[in-house]
């Protein structure tokens, strides 16, 4: 009756993935196209093997959209990481989707295996900005990634006196939750990272 | 001098009315106890800080025996199922509750709230609630000291492990449903979210846990009154230092539980009814363990967040009265008018417990929280459980 929770099942994955026939793909590629355009001067920073790989392999996450087994990086997070994360989050979560694409942003559906609905908002400059979740409790240092850490302290050591949910606000990231048992809701964003014109408070 | 006895009389019975009806509280309810009834009150909690926390005291013992401990400062919630407690607060006890094992492995348990995660063994105990006894309950105990918080469990959010950050000696959650996580954590796969655990020493594995083994909400297993609850606050309009009630077990049991009176709102699948706010719909649910009324987002309200220590409730310039509607699916539909104050005007006055007019965002849902239930008799059907008015789930009021 024991199992490990994140070990095998890809191929059932892919085959989930293979499911979806995606409307709206030729927007969405062209979405990322232009994502992939205004990104190919810039790199993270960072020079080592696994940035350049996920840049190589950013072309194909766009143009093909989603292989995510070739993109499963565990080292990749989030929250203010680049569109490219969505995979790994998809991949680790075991889970499917779809995308959307709204007026500046585009809009990265998931739903994890417990049927947690997790929403992953990326910006023209095709950065996650922000995610919002709805369902069981999700992996949240998944899909905070190195805003995770900020969020336990800052959760830990809220005024004692709200009762149930959390209310973060450090000034650049937001983590909001609510609900109830089997059903958490959570919107969380990075200030400096929403696209001008667009409501976080909008965001579902 | 008969008639002055008489009085007199009169008088003392009162006065012992309201002293059982209210314990410690400056309640207003003036109706004796009911045998199936007992004690709640909004306090401040065992560390003194809580804001509308209900709490209850409630015994446990060691399977079939006498060995037991009396409990207090035990938040009721309605917004989760079964019953966790410090294992400091159980003391010498904690020692004689058997553990649930899995095979030569000890069970676990993540709890998992919105804002943390409760981590410790399942074991079993006798728990007395209104004076019924539910037999070999699974409780949690929360206790990250043995066994360390898996990494899995963690990722949820941060764990409470004392009385200072859960504000409570323990949680008893009394909401509709009967086992805590239910169908989905008896699932072998990645469908399972991962709230039970077996622990071989420190290494410890999500298992598939059958419902009912799982932790589970004692009213469920009464053997008398075991259809639901009712929460019975009186109603208060301004801030108090404390505000006493009953907790009634039984729904059309008893004479002080029946729901005829009340409309029935029966949940979804997740749990949740529907509430408009300004024309949109936003899942809503009645939650005496949320201490304020959490809705939607300041953009959406209009009402201005707080800043500084108040953060995470609101702030209005001035008091902003509300109003929404709940609805089913099968029609009921009740609109409820409300007060939001701000918050940092109310928590200003120190010694205040009970705030009926505390508010505080919470996206894109409407959680009616402790406020909602003062001057209310808010019923809480248990899932599969027959009362006059149909079957559980179902809230009433």
């Amino acid at each position: 009756m024991v199992y490990l929770p994140y070990p095998a099942g890809l191929e059932q994955h892919q085959q989930r993935l293979a499911l979806f026939s995606y409307s709206g793909l030729s927007n969405r590629s062209l979405r990322a196209t232009q994502v992939q355009q205004q990104k190919s001067n810039s790199h993270h920073g960072s020079s080592d093997g696994m940035w350049n790989q996920s840049d190589r392999y950013r072309s194909r996450l766009c143009v093909v959209l989603l292989v995510p087994a070739l993109l499963c990086i565990p080292a990749f997070c989030v929250l203010g990481q680049d569109v490219s994360s969505v995979a790994s989050d998809q991949a680790r979560m075991k889970a499917s989707v779809r995308v959307v694409v709204a007026n500046s942003y585009s809009v990265h559906e998931m739903q994890t295996p417990t049927g947690t609905a997790v929403r992953q908002f990326v910006s023209p400059a095709g950065t996650v900005f922000a995610v919002t979740w709805q369902g069981f409790s999700p992996d949240l240092q998944q899909l905070l990634g190195e805003y995770f850490e900020e969020y336990v302290t800052a959760a830990s050591s809220q005024p004692a006196r709200r009762g149930r949910g959390v209310f973060i606000d450090t000034g650049d990231l937001v983590v909001e939750t609510g609900g109830h048992m089997r059903f958490a809701v959570g919107r969380a964003y990075l200030r400096s990272k929403v696209p001008q014109g667009v409501d976080a408070d909008a965001l579902r | 001098m008969h008639c002055a006895r008489v009085i007199l009389a009169v008088l003392a019975s009162l006065m012992f009315a309201v002293f059982l009806s209210c314990g410690s509280g400056s309640g207003n309810s003036n109706q004796a106890r009911t045998k199936n009834s007992q004690l709640i009150a909004v306090t401040a909690g065992p560390d003194n800080n809580y804001a509308n926390g209900l709490f209850t005291t409630i015994t446990v013992c060691a399977p079939g025996s006498s060995n037991c401990q009396s409990i207090p400062n035990v938040l009721v919630d309605t917004g989760s199922f079964g019953l966790r407690l410090l294992a400091s607060s159980l003391g010498t006890l904690g020692a004689s509750l058997p553990k649930q094992s899995s095979g030569s492995n000890v069970v676990f348990e993540c709890g998992q709230f919105v804002d943390s995660v409760l981590w410790g063994p399942v074991v079993s105990g006798d728990v007395t609630l209104a004076n019924e006894t539910a037999k070999s309950v699974p409780i949690e105990v929360i206790d990250a000291s043995t066994v360390p918080v898996p990494a899995a469990c963690k990722a949820i959010g941060p764990s409470e492990e004392d009385v200072t950050s859960l504000g409570a000696n323990g949680i008893l959650g009394v909401g509709f449903f009967i086992a805590d996580c239910g169908n989905a954590c008896t699932a072998s796969s990645t469908a399972n979210p991962g709230f039970y655990y077996a622990c071989a020493g420190t290494s410890c594995s999500v298992i598939s846990e059958p419902v009912n083994q799982q932790v589970q909400n004692p009213v469920a297993l009464l053997p008398n009154h075991n259809n639901g609850v009712v929460i019975q606050l009186p109603a208060i309009a301004n801030s108090a230092a404390t505000l006493g009630g009953s907790l009634i077990v039984g729904i059309g049991t008893a004479k002080d539980n029946s729901p005829v009176s009340a409309q029935v709102f029966a949940p979804d699948q997740f749990g949740n009814m529907l509430t408009t706010f300004k024309s949109n719909q936003y899942a809503g649910f009645l939650d005496t363990g949320s201490n304020a009324y959490f809705f939607l987002d300041s953009k959406t309200t209009g009402i201005a967040n707080c800043s500084s220590t108040e953060k995470g409730f609101y702030c209005p310039s001035s008091p902003a009265n509300l109003s929404a509607t709940n609805t089913t699916a099968q029609g009921a539909s009740s609109t409820v008018h409300f007060t939001v104050v701000s918050a940092s005007q109310l928590f200003s006055s120190g010694g205040n417990a009970v705030f009926p007019t505390l508010g505080g965002p919470n996206p894109a849902t409407f959680d009616w929280g402790l406020p909602f239930f003062f001057g209310r008799n808010v019923f809480v059907a248990i899932e599969g459980r027959q009362t006059p008015v149909g079957a559980g789930p179902f809230w009433a009021y």
